[in-house]
Protein backbone atom coordinates (compact mmCIF):
# COMPACT_ATOMS: atom_id res chain seq x y z
CA UNK A 1 0.00 0.00 0.00
CA UNK A 2 1.04 3.27 -1.16
CA UNK A 3 -0.26 6.37 0.64
CA UNK A 4 1.03 10.31 -0.56
CA UNK A 5 -0.58 13.36 0.85
CA UNK A 6 0.22 16.94 0.25
CA UNK A 7 3.51 16.63 -1.87
CA UNK A 8 5.06 19.45 -2.74
CA UNK A 9 8.50 19.81 -4.58
CA UNK A 10 9.96 23.08 -6.53
CA UNK A 11 13.23 22.82 -8.70
CA UNK A 12 15.75 25.81 -8.89
CA UNK A 13 15.05 26.83 -12.65
CA UNK A 14 16.76 29.50 -14.98
CA UNK A 15 13.87 31.79 -14.13
CA UNK A 16 13.23 31.29 -10.80
CA UNK A 17 11.64 28.22 -8.96
CA UNK A 18 9.66 25.69 -10.71
CA UNK A 19 6.86 24.10 -8.88
CA UNK A 20 6.44 20.51 -10.13
CA UNK A 21 4.60 19.26 -7.29
CA UNK A 22 1.60 21.22 -5.92
CA UNK A 23 -0.47 19.18 -3.06
CA UNK A 24 -0.59 15.64 -4.50
CA UNK A 25 -2.17 13.47 -2.84
CA UNK A 26 -3.22 9.96 -3.73
CA UNK A 27 -3.72 6.54 -1.99
CA UNK A 28 -2.63 3.06 -3.57
CA UNK A 29 -4.04 -0.11 -2.50
CA UNK A 30 -2.39 -3.64 -2.00
CA UNK A 31 -2.89 -5.46 -5.41
CA UNK A 32 -4.18 -2.12 -7.22
CA UNK A 33 -2.67 -1.21 -10.38
CA UNK A 34 -2.45 2.19 -10.53
CA UNK A 35 -1.37 4.80 -13.61
CA UNK A 36 -0.76 8.51 -13.43
CA UNK A 37 -1.92 10.14 -17.06
CA UNK A 38 -0.89 13.58 -17.95
CA UNK A 39 0.95 15.55 -20.37
CA UNK A 40 5.10 16.21 -20.79
CA UNK A 41 6.01 17.97 -17.92
CA UNK A 42 3.41 17.73 -15.76
CA UNK A 43 5.20 15.73 -12.79
CA UNK A 44 4.07 12.08 -13.41
CA UNK A 45 8.28 11.29 -13.05
CA UNK A 46 8.89 13.31 -9.47
CA UNK A 47 5.82 12.12 -8.22
CA UNK A 48 7.12 8.43 -8.69
CA UNK A 49 11.03 9.78 -8.09
CA UNK A 50 9.63 11.19 -4.58
CA UNK A 51 8.28 7.85 -3.87
CA UNK A 52 11.15 6.20 -4.74
CA UNK A 53 13.26 8.27 -2.90
CA UNK A 54 15.51 9.60 -5.53
CA UNK A 55 13.62 13.20 -4.78
CA UNK A 56 13.45 14.72 -1.53
CA UNK A 57 10.10 16.65 -1.24
CA UNK A 58 9.64 20.03 -0.15
CA UNK A 59 6.55 18.98 2.50
CA UNK A 60 4.37 16.25 2.40
CA UNK A 61 4.73 12.85 3.66
CA UNK A 62 4.29 9.04 2.34
CA UNK A 63 3.86 6.10 3.49
CA UNK A 64 4.97 2.66 2.01
CA UNK A 65 2.91 -0.33 3.38
CA UNK A 66 2.51 1.52 6.82
CA UNK A 67 5.78 2.01 7.10
CA UNK A 68 6.45 6.53 7.05
CA UNK A 69 9.50 6.78 4.54
CA UNK A 70 9.23 10.70 3.80
CA UNK A 71 7.30 13.15 6.61
CA UNK A 72 8.17 16.82 6.24
CA UNK A 73 7.25 17.41 9.39
CA UNK A 74 9.69 16.12 11.74
CA UNK A 75 12.52 16.06 9.11
CA UNK A 76 12.06 12.07 8.45
CA UNK A 77 13.59 10.62 5.31
CA UNK A 78 14.28 7.05 4.52
CA UNK A 79 17.30 6.38 1.70
CA UNK A 80 16.38 4.84 -1.27
CA UNK A 81 17.88 1.74 -0.73
CA UNK A 82 15.93 0.81 2.59
CA UNK A 83 12.21 1.44 0.81
CA UNK A 84 12.13 -1.80 -0.64
CA UNK A 85 10.75 -1.06 -3.83
CA UNK A 86 11.45 -2.00 -7.38
CA UNK A 87 11.53 0.78 -10.38
CA UNK A 88 11.68 0.43 -14.05
CA UNK A 89 13.23 3.74 -15.46
CA UNK A 90 12.07 5.57 -18.51
CA UNK A 91 15.84 4.69 -20.23
CA UNK A 92 15.77 0.98 -18.14
CA UNK A 93 18.91 1.82 -16.86
CA UNK A 94 20.02 -1.51 -17.32
CA UNK A 95 23.85 -1.89 -16.01
CA UNK A 96 25.83 -1.93 -19.54
CA UNK A 97 29.16 -4.27 -18.12
CA UNK A 98 26.81 -6.61 -16.62
CA UNK A 99 24.85 -10.06 -18.14
CA UNK A 100 21.35 -10.05 -17.95
CA UNK A 101 21.81 -12.47 -15.01
CA UNK A 102 23.81 -10.35 -13.21
CA UNK A 103 21.35 -7.45 -13.75
CA UNK A 104 18.64 -9.34 -12.44
CA UNK A 105 20.34 -11.19 -9.35
CA UNK A 106 22.18 -7.68 -8.04
CA UNK A 107 19.42 -6.52 -6.10
CA UNK A 108 19.40 -9.88 -4.67
CA UNK A 109 23.54 -10.59 -3.92
CA UNK A 110 23.34 -9.15 -0.69
CA UNK A 111 19.96 -10.78 0.84
CA UNK A 112 20.07 -14.75 -0.44
CA UNK A 113 22.02 -17.09 -1.02
CA UNK A 114 23.49 -18.61 -3.99
CA UNK A 115 21.73 -21.29 -4.86
CA UNK A 116 18.70 -19.60 -3.57
CA UNK A 117 19.86 -16.91 -6.23
CA UNK A 118 20.33 -19.28 -9.14
CA UNK A 119 16.99 -20.83 -8.78
CA UNK A 120 14.90 -17.25 -8.22
CA UNK A 121 16.74 -15.51 -10.93
CA UNK A 122 16.05 -18.55 -13.37
CA UNK A 123 12.55 -18.68 -12.45
CA UNK A 124 11.98 -14.76 -13.53
CA UNK A 125 14.24 -14.90 -16.57
CA UNK A 126 12.45 -18.16 -17.55
CA UNK A 127 8.76 -16.19 -17.25
CA UNK A 128 9.62 -13.47 -19.49
CA UNK A 129 11.49 -16.11 -21.67
CA UNK A 130 14.74 -14.33 -21.39
CA UNK A 131 16.17 -17.67 -20.10
CA UNK A 132 18.22 -17.88 -23.03
CA UNK A 133 20.00 -14.68 -22.76
CA UNK A 134 20.85 -14.42 -19.54
CA UNK A 135 24.51 -14.53 -20.26
CA UNK A 136 23.90 -11.94 -22.98
CA UNK A 137 25.51 -8.65 -22.13
CA UNK A 138 22.82 -5.90 -21.40
CA UNK A 139 23.80 -4.04 -24.67
CA UNK A 140 23.60 -6.25 -26.78
CA UNK A 141 19.82 -6.94 -26.30
CA UNK A 142 16.47 -5.67 -28.74
CA UNK A 143 14.59 -2.67 -27.05
CA UNK A 144 12.04 -4.67 -25.77
CA UNK A 145 14.60 -7.21 -24.22
CA UNK A 146 15.91 -4.52 -22.53
CA UNK A 147 12.67 -3.52 -21.12
CA UNK A 148 11.54 -7.13 -19.67
CA UNK A 149 15.18 -7.16 -18.15
CA UNK A 150 14.22 -4.13 -16.61
CA UNK A 151 11.29 -5.34 -15.21
CA UNK A 152 12.86 -8.55 -13.89
CA UNK A 153 15.51 -6.53 -12.01
CA UNK A 154 12.52 -4.48 -10.44
CA UNK A 155 10.64 -7.43 -9.83
CA UNK A 156 13.01 -9.27 -7.99
CA UNK A 157 12.46 -7.27 -4.14
CA UNK A 158 10.57 -10.02 -1.92
CA UNK A 159 8.24 -7.37 -0.63
CA UNK A 160 7.78 -4.89 -3.48
CA UNK A 161 5.52 -2.30 -4.96
CA UNK A 162 6.67 -2.19 -8.31
CA UNK A 163 6.91 1.36 -9.65
CA UNK A 164 6.44 0.79 -13.38
CA UNK A 165 7.35 3.71 -15.05
CA UNK A 166 6.62 4.23 -19.17
CA UNK A 167 5.85 6.89 -20.95
CA UNK A 168 3.73 6.66 -24.15
CA UNK A 169 4.17 9.80 -26.36
CA UNK B 1 54.02 16.98 -15.75
CA UNK B 2 50.53 15.47 -14.11
CA UNK B 3 49.38 19.12 -14.38
CA UNK B 4 50.32 19.26 -18.23
CA UNK B 5 48.79 16.65 -19.34
CA UNK B 6 45.21 17.20 -17.28
CA UNK B 7 43.45 18.70 -19.71
CA UNK B 8 43.93 16.22 -22.10
CA UNK B 9 43.40 13.62 -18.88
CA UNK B 10 39.95 15.58 -17.74
CA UNK B 11 38.12 15.53 -21.21
CA UNK B 12 39.22 12.17 -21.47
CA UNK B 13 37.03 10.90 -18.18
CA UNK B 14 34.49 13.66 -19.16
CA UNK B 15 33.26 11.45 -21.96
CA UNK B 16 33.88 8.49 -19.76
CA UNK B 17 31.78 10.62 -17.35
CA UNK B 18 28.43 11.23 -19.60
CA UNK B 19 28.23 7.77 -20.83
CA UNK B 20 28.30 7.47 -16.65
CA UNK B 21 24.44 7.90 -16.24
CA UNK B 22 22.79 9.36 -13.18
CA UNK B 23 19.75 6.55 -13.50
CA UNK B 24 22.42 4.04 -13.82
CA UNK B 25 23.33 4.62 -9.99
CA UNK B 26 20.09 5.00 -9.12
CA UNK B 27 18.89 2.05 -10.33
CA UNK B 28 21.23 0.61 -8.14
CA UNK B 29 19.86 2.28 -5.04
CA UNK B 30 16.76 1.05 -6.02
CA UNK B 31 18.50 -2.43 -5.98
CA UNK B 32 18.57 -1.72 -2.32
CA UNK B 33 22.48 -1.27 -2.66
CA UNK B 34 24.22 1.26 -0.27
CA UNK B 35 26.93 4.04 -1.97
CA UNK B 36 29.47 2.04 -0.86
CA UNK B 37 28.61 -1.06 -2.97
CA UNK B 38 27.08 1.24 -6.04
CA UNK B 39 30.45 3.25 -6.29
CA UNK B 40 32.26 -0.77 -6.22
CA UNK B 41 29.70 -2.77 -8.61
CA UNK B 42 28.48 0.08 -10.30
CA UNK B 43 30.13 3.30 -10.88
CA UNK B 44 33.72 2.10 -10.88
CA UNK B 45 33.54 -0.67 -13.50
CA UNK B 46 31.99 1.72 -15.69
CA UNK B 47 34.30 4.28 -15.64
CA UNK B 48 37.66 1.69 -14.74
CA UNK B 49 38.65 1.26 -19.18
CA UNK B 50 38.88 5.32 -19.20
CA UNK B 51 40.74 5.37 -16.27
CA UNK B 52 43.66 3.01 -17.29
CA UNK B 53 43.69 4.40 -20.70
CA UNK B 54 44.12 8.09 -19.14
CA UNK B 55 46.57 6.67 -16.87
CA UNK B 56 48.47 4.90 -19.51
CA UNK B 57 48.34 7.52 -22.15
CA UNK B 58 49.19 10.50 -19.51
CA UNK B 59 52.42 8.27 -17.84
CA UNK B 60 54.21 7.55 -21.26
CA UNK B 61 53.56 11.22 -22.66
CA UNK B 62 55.32 12.80 -19.29
CA UNK B 63 57.82 9.62 -19.51
CA UNK B 64 59.59 11.04 -22.73
CA UNK B 65 58.70 14.70 -21.60
CA UNK B 66 61.82 16.92 -21.95
CA UNK B 67 61.22 20.49 -22.65
CA UNK B 68 59.54 21.48 -19.67
CA UNK B 69 61.76 18.89 -17.42
CA UNK B 70 64.50 20.77 -18.69
CA UNK B 71 62.85 24.39 -17.58
CA UNK B 72 62.37 22.70 -13.87
CA UNK B 73 65.13 20.21 -13.40
CA UNK B 74 67.73 20.87 -10.77
CA UNK B 75 71.10 17.99 -9.85
CA UNK B 76 68.54 16.79 -7.76
CA UNK B 77 65.77 15.94 -9.59
CA UNK B 78 67.60 14.73 -12.68
CA UNK B 79 64.93 12.32 -14.78
CA UNK B 80 65.19 10.22 -17.97
CA UNK B 81 64.76 12.84 -20.60
CA UNK B 82 66.89 14.94 -19.01
CA UNK B 83 69.00 12.70 -18.29
CA UNK B 84 69.61 12.08 -22.26
CA UNK B 85 69.61 15.35 -22.72
CA UNK B 86 72.99 16.31 -20.63
CA UNK B 87 74.35 13.16 -22.28
CA UNK B 88 73.93 14.21 -25.72
CA UNK B 89 75.33 17.97 -24.89
CA UNK B 90 78.45 15.90 -23.11
CA UNK B 91 79.19 13.87 -26.30
CA UNK B 92 78.54 10.81 -24.71
CA UNK B 93 75.73 9.54 -27.51
CA UNK B 94 76.71 6.15 -27.25
CA UNK B 95 75.13 5.92 -23.24
CA UNK B 96 72.35 8.67 -24.49
CA UNK B 97 71.60 5.85 -27.20
CA UNK B 98 71.62 3.76 -24.82
CA UNK B 99 68.93 5.41 -22.14
CA UNK B 100 67.02 6.51 -25.19
CA UNK B 101 66.40 2.62 -26.25
CA UNK B 102 65.58 1.91 -22.23
CA UNK B 103 62.49 4.90 -22.64
CA UNK B 104 61.16 3.41 -25.86
CA UNK B 105 61.63 -0.34 -24.34
CA UNK B 106 59.16 1.29 -20.77
CA UNK B 107 57.21 3.11 -23.13
CA UNK B 108 56.31 0.29 -25.23
CA UNK B 109 55.68 -2.08 -22.05
CA UNK B 110 53.12 0.59 -20.88
CA UNK B 111 51.34 0.75 -24.36
CA UNK B 112 51.57 -2.92 -24.62
CA UNK B 113 49.61 -3.34 -21.25
CA UNK B 114 46.85 -1.09 -22.07
CA UNK B 115 46.34 -3.25 -25.36
CA UNK B 116 46.28 -6.25 -23.35
CA UNK B 117 43.88 -5.45 -21.02
CA UNK B 118 41.43 -3.47 -23.88
CA UNK B 119 41.57 -7.05 -25.84
CA UNK B 120 40.99 -8.90 -22.47
CA UNK B 121 37.48 -6.76 -22.17
CA UNK B 122 36.72 -6.74 -25.25
CA UNK B 123 36.79 -10.72 -25.36
CA UNK B 124 35.08 -11.14 -22.12
CA UNK B 125 32.28 -8.52 -23.73
CA UNK B 126 32.27 -10.65 -26.86
CA UNK B 127 32.44 -14.57 -25.68
CA UNK B 128 29.04 -15.13 -24.93
CA UNK B 129 28.85 -18.05 -26.63
CA UNK B 130 32.26 -19.12 -24.81
CA UNK B 131 30.72 -18.39 -21.25
CA UNK B 132 27.64 -20.15 -22.31
CA UNK B 133 29.82 -23.30 -22.09
CA UNK B 134 31.68 -23.00 -18.92
CA UNK B 135 29.26 -24.03 -15.99
CA UNK B 136 26.71 -21.29 -16.55
CA UNK B 137 25.16 -20.15 -13.31
CA UNK B 138 27.95 -21.03 -10.60
CA UNK B 139 30.62 -18.65 -13.07
CA UNK B 140 27.63 -15.64 -12.99
CA UNK B 141 27.03 -16.13 -9.71
CA UNK B 142 30.67 -16.16 -8.35
CA UNK B 143 31.00 -12.43 -10.67
CA UNK B 144 27.95 -11.24 -8.91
Amino acid sequence: MISVRDLEKTFAGAKGEVRALRGVSFEVGKGELFTLLGPSGCGKTTTLRCIAGLEQPLSGEIVINDRKVFSAKRWHFIPPEQRHIGMVFQSYAIWPHMTVFQNVAYPLANAAKRSEINDRVGGILDRLSLGALADRLAPNLSGGQQQRVALARGARRAAADSLARRTVE
Amino acid sequence: MTTRYLAYSSRATTAALCGCTAELEEASQMAGAPWLRTLRRITMPLLAPAMINVFLWVAVHAMQELSMALMLYNPSTVVVSTMIWSMWQNGRTADAAVLGVVLIFLSAVLLACGQIVSIMRRGAHSSGILRDQRKRFGENVRRC
